[in-house]
């Protein structure tokens, strides 16, 4: 595999490498996270002034969005993108080209190894900057640094797959000590022929990531067991989302919910009297709004085989649930029955897409 | 405006009164209170389907100005339309009107006569539920275009095509051959019962060049189809000068016939151009044509070897018409030269009921060996075989024929994907029903005919195309107006996102990706209303209309409530 050492820390690096792809016209636009520098808000920025890359954290612990999200329409823009992308990101991305909510084609995806991200409180609170340097070094420790959202302490896929251009960024990295840039695609080596660092070939050492994935397996089955422990049968269902107050925000955040607008929100879901009046018949007493847990139930089938566990729907939650361990735990078992891994490959079909006449027969 | 909904329980003589508490039935649903302030009115009348129960019906809507109906009566599908035109002739919108089974559903499943009652309730309940969500919908009848498009020129198109203009339709023959005439031409007449009348084929060809009504264009092809019954753009295009003609039409006939299957060496038949091998296509050729047969050597065969079912196993079906062919082969051999010793290889004859058995018939009595064996291949002109108990032979012969199978000519793909007709697992046009509707296919005004829809004889390829014909006068009347389903499938375009699902599961190819805008779009008078597409829809942005979730939750809620 190409790659290029720049002699720089990672996150100086990524800046070097977007810095020549923007300055070389090889893309129109960068899309990363960002910090303000006067107010210390983060926010995804999408940046076409080289005097604005300064501002850029790409590397940065910070989800404040699915980017994958943004970039559906972006991608459809016909401007070429470089993007950077958390690798449940581009895994998201993957999952929404296969429903047509993007393109591949134009964008340069970027990815890093990661080591997790933090979860919106804290972001919100102004304290990333505060804690980024004990974080950047338990990462490059091959540690779980325990702060960060619970999904990411459980993710095992946190090496990107696919990416255009992969930097490593957790583990092998030192700070500091040389940023290696590998290069995946036709795309990528043409765009950074001319990119200054020293041109090579290598393939990311996966043995220095070793102790992270022993630790992020244990850390997601020990979230997995106490899920499962909880969120077992009816009584755990309502156990767990018996809190849902409705506001529908884990799936307005979710980027696999790909719909506009969502079916629970039309008409379809209004309620009048035949319904109030069936139901409070047989119980005497219902909670309001209604369907709360029907909510969950429908996006549990619809989508869980397609999530990524990015966690951004448990950090939204205003009352607690933990929605992205749910689903993921859910999504593990869907995806399996189909050997499907989410964001694997983008031309890997997505199971209920597919008709087969002989399919599960035991289940008549 | 207040609601007032008509529910009237038809008596349907015993079948329903006998079985059930009419009146009971009456008075509960009469003082139902479950529809906030809807006003029911609940009567009961004998025979609804009666001119008097009609009529009575009708007087009713109008009277006492019912804003919806709902008839308890038998299975829809004897009555569903009769009210539905009671209701078009009164005030009351067709759409906002609803047949509940309480016959077949009821009373004729229940002997009970309390549960009866009690189902037939629950029944009605739903049904009011139900039509109080309906809306009205207005058929708008289009104008039709009578003129007819056929794909091929064979004598299955051909015949279509003269069935057609015989009524004065206006028909536009397509044909990709620089001749009329098709398989059937090639053998000039040999097919036919009377051996000594090669012009048949020709006869028909004149005709139909002379005919006014017909136009043909020769060495063309369909390039482009859209459309539907009734109102179908073509284009096709002038193979030599790439000419492109547009052309308009009601329906479309698709005669395009099939290709001989072409054996390989890995079904164990070796041999070169240089053998006299020749398929049932090449000798009948050879023999209409009157020429003497010979060996390329130009000496006379001595043995002649025919070799049946030849793609049988490959293609997993049996052709049907090869047998006959080869029957009507050897006799005609055997006529101009008694001295040839024919040998026949096959694993079963197939033969039709009328005709078939003389032929066979005549070819033992003239000598024609029989040899019935498991499976054949060819080195040359050495027919190898494996005899009914296993042991395998070899014998030469000066000549072979191969009875070759059927298969579906090689345009015929392009075409399933231009007009939207499935093909079925042998790879030929599927029929809309095999059984019920075998020259229609699922695509409404799309016809098919002759071989392009699997093996058969000349004689039922043209008595299929006068089906087609048939079908194509009566359903596409000129100066008529066709009316379209309006229960079709509307798109909420806020709520579509453009993910296709919908695209991928219509069968009607209604529904098209708007890509500037990213969602889909669904042609309304394509569509028939199946409802794939709502199912699939994952924000619910489709939404079949008389059909929406909420018309179904209310009805489903009321039934099991």
């Amino acid at each position: 595999m190409s790659s290029i050492t720049i002699e720089k820390s990672a996150s100086k690096g990524i800046n070097d490498l977007l810095r020549h792809l923007l300055s070389t016209g090889k893309v129109d636009a960068v899309l990363a996270m960002r910090m303000m520098p006067d107010t210390g808000a983060w926010d995804l920025a999408l940046v076409t002034d080289v005097k604005n890359l300064k501002e850029l954290k790409p590397l940065a612990p910070v989800m404040t969005v699915n980017a994958s999200q943004v970039l559906s329409n972006l991608s459809l823009s016909g401007k070429k993108i470089a993007a950077v992308l958390k690798p449940c990101e581009l895994r998201a991305f993957v999952e929404r080209v296969k429903r047509e909510q993007g393109s591949l084609e134009n964008l340069f995806t970027i990815s890093h190894t990661c080591g997790g991200v933090f979860p919106l409180d804290l972001v919100a609170e102004g304290k990333v900057d505060r804690l980024l340097p004990k974080y950047e070094k338990v990462v490059s420790a091959g540690e779980i640094p325990s702060n960060i959202r619970d999904t990411c302490k459980a993710c095992e896929h946190f090496i990107p797959m696919n990416a255009d251009i992969m930097v490593s960024a957790a583990g092998e990295c030192k700070p500091g000590e040389g940023c290696m840039i590998y290069l995946n695609s036709d795309k990528a080596r043409e765009a950074l022929s001319e990119c200054t660092g020293e041109h090579g070939s290598a393939v990311l050492d996966s043995t220095s990531l070793e102790k992270l994935a022993t630790a992020r397996a244990r850390e997601r089955e020990k979230l997995f067991s106490s899920i499962e422990k909880d969120c077992s049968g009816l009584d755990g269902l309502v156990n767990i989302f018996g809190k849902c107050v409705g506001c529908h925000g884990c799936s307005r955040v979710c980027p696999i919910c790909y719909c506009t607008l969502c079916d629970f929100e039309s008409i379809n879901f209004d309620y009048n009297l035949p319904y109030f009046e069936e139901h409070l018949a047989r119980k005497g007493a219902l909670r309001l709004p209604p369907d709360t847990m029907l909510f969950h139930m429908g996006r549990l089938t619809h989508m869980s085989f397609s999530c990524v566990g990015c966690g951004m729907c448990s950090d939204v939650c205003p009352v607690g649930i933990p929605v992205a361990a749910v689903f993921s735990r859910t999504g593990e078992s869907t995806a399996s029955i189909f050997d499907y891994l989410p964001g694997r490959d983008v031309t890997e079909e997505i199971p209920v897409m597919i008709f087969k006449e002989e399919e599960f027969p035991e289940l008549g | 405006m207040k609601a007032k909904v008509g529910v009237y329980v038809c008596e349907c003589g015993p079948n329903i009164a006998g079985k059930t508490d009419l009146d009971e039935i009456i008075t509960y649903l009469s003082e139902f209170r479950g529809f906030g302030d809807v006003e029911l009115v609940v009567r009961k009348y004998g025979f609804l389907c009666s001119n008097q129960g009609k009529e009575y019906l009708e007087k009713e809507i109008r009277d006492l100005g019912l804003t919806h109906l709902v008839v308890g009566a038998c299975s829809p599908r004897d009555h569903d339309s009769t009210f539905k035109d009671v209701c078009g002739k009164t005030q009351l919108n067709p759409y906002l009107y609803k047949i509940i089974n309480i016959r077949e559903h009821c009373t004729w499943v229940i002997d009970d006569m309390d549960k009866a009652t009690e189902k037939a309730k629950s029944y009605l309940r739903a049904g009011i539920a139900r039509v109080l969500y309906q809306s009205e919908l207005f058929e708008s009848p289009i104008d039709v275009n009578p003129d007819v498009l056929v794909i091929g020129g064979g004598v299955a198109g051909m015949e279509a095509a003269l069935a057609l203009a015989g009524e004065n339709r206006s028909v536009t023959i397509v044909e990709k051959n620089d001749t009329l005439g098709g398989r059937a031409g090639k053998l000039r007449g040999f097919s036919f019962q009377e051996f000594n009348k090669p012009e048949q084929v020709e006869k028909l060809i004149e005709t139909i060049l002379g005919n006014p009504c017909i136009n043909v264009f020769l060495d063309s092809e369909v390039t482009s189809v859209i459309g539907f019954l009734g109102n179908f753009e073509i284009e096709h295009v002038s193979l030599e000068s790439k000419v492109i003609t547009e052309l308009f039409c009601g329906s479309i006939i698709t005669a395009t016939g099939a290709d001989l299957y072409e054996t390989t060496e890995e079904s164990g038949f070796k041999y070169s151009e240089s053998d006299d091998v020749y398929n049932s296509m090449e000798i009948t050729e050879m023999l209409s044509s009157g020429d003497e047969i010979t060996l390329r050597s130009g000496k006379e065969p001595e043995t002649i070897a025919i070799v049946h079912c030849v793609g049988r196993e490959e293609l997993g079906y049996c052709s049907g018409v090869c047998c006959t062919v080869m029957m009507k082969t050897a006799n005609m051999i055997k006529a101009r030269y008694p001295d040839i010793r024919i040998t026949q290889f096959y694993r079963d004859i197939c033969l039709p009921p009328s005709g078939g058995q003389e032929l066979y018939a005549a070819a033992r009595s003239s000598g024609v060996n029989f040899v019935k064996v498991q499976s054949t291949g060819l080195s040359g002109t050495t027919v190898k075989f494996k005899e009914k108990n296993g042991d395998e032979g070899e014998q030469f012969f000066d000549m072979v024929l191969l009875a070759s199978a059927l298969v579906p000519s090689k345009d015929t793909p392009a075409l399933s994907e231009l007009l939207g007709i499935p093909v079925d697992e042998t790879g030929f046009f599927q029929e809309a029903h095999r059984m019920t509707n075998p020259s229609a296919t699922t695509t409404d005004g799309v016809f098919i005919v002759g071989t392009s829809q699997g093996p058969r004889n000349i004689s039922d390829s043209m008595l299929f195309a006068r089906a087609s014909a048939g079908q194509i006068l009566t359903k596409l009347l000129v100066g008529e107006k066709l009316v379209p389903e309006v229960a079709v499938t509307e798109i909420l375009e806020a709520y579509c996102t453009g993910c296709g699902n919908c695209l991928d599961v219509c069968v009607y190819g209604a529904i098209y990706p708007d890509e500037a805008r990213g969602i889909s779009i669904v042609n309304e008078a394509i569509c028939r209303g199946c409802g794939n597409c709502y199912g699939s829809c994952p924000s619910g942005a489709l939404r079949t209309k008389h059909f929406t979730n909420i018309q179904l939750f209310r009805e489903v809620d009321e039934a099991l409530r």
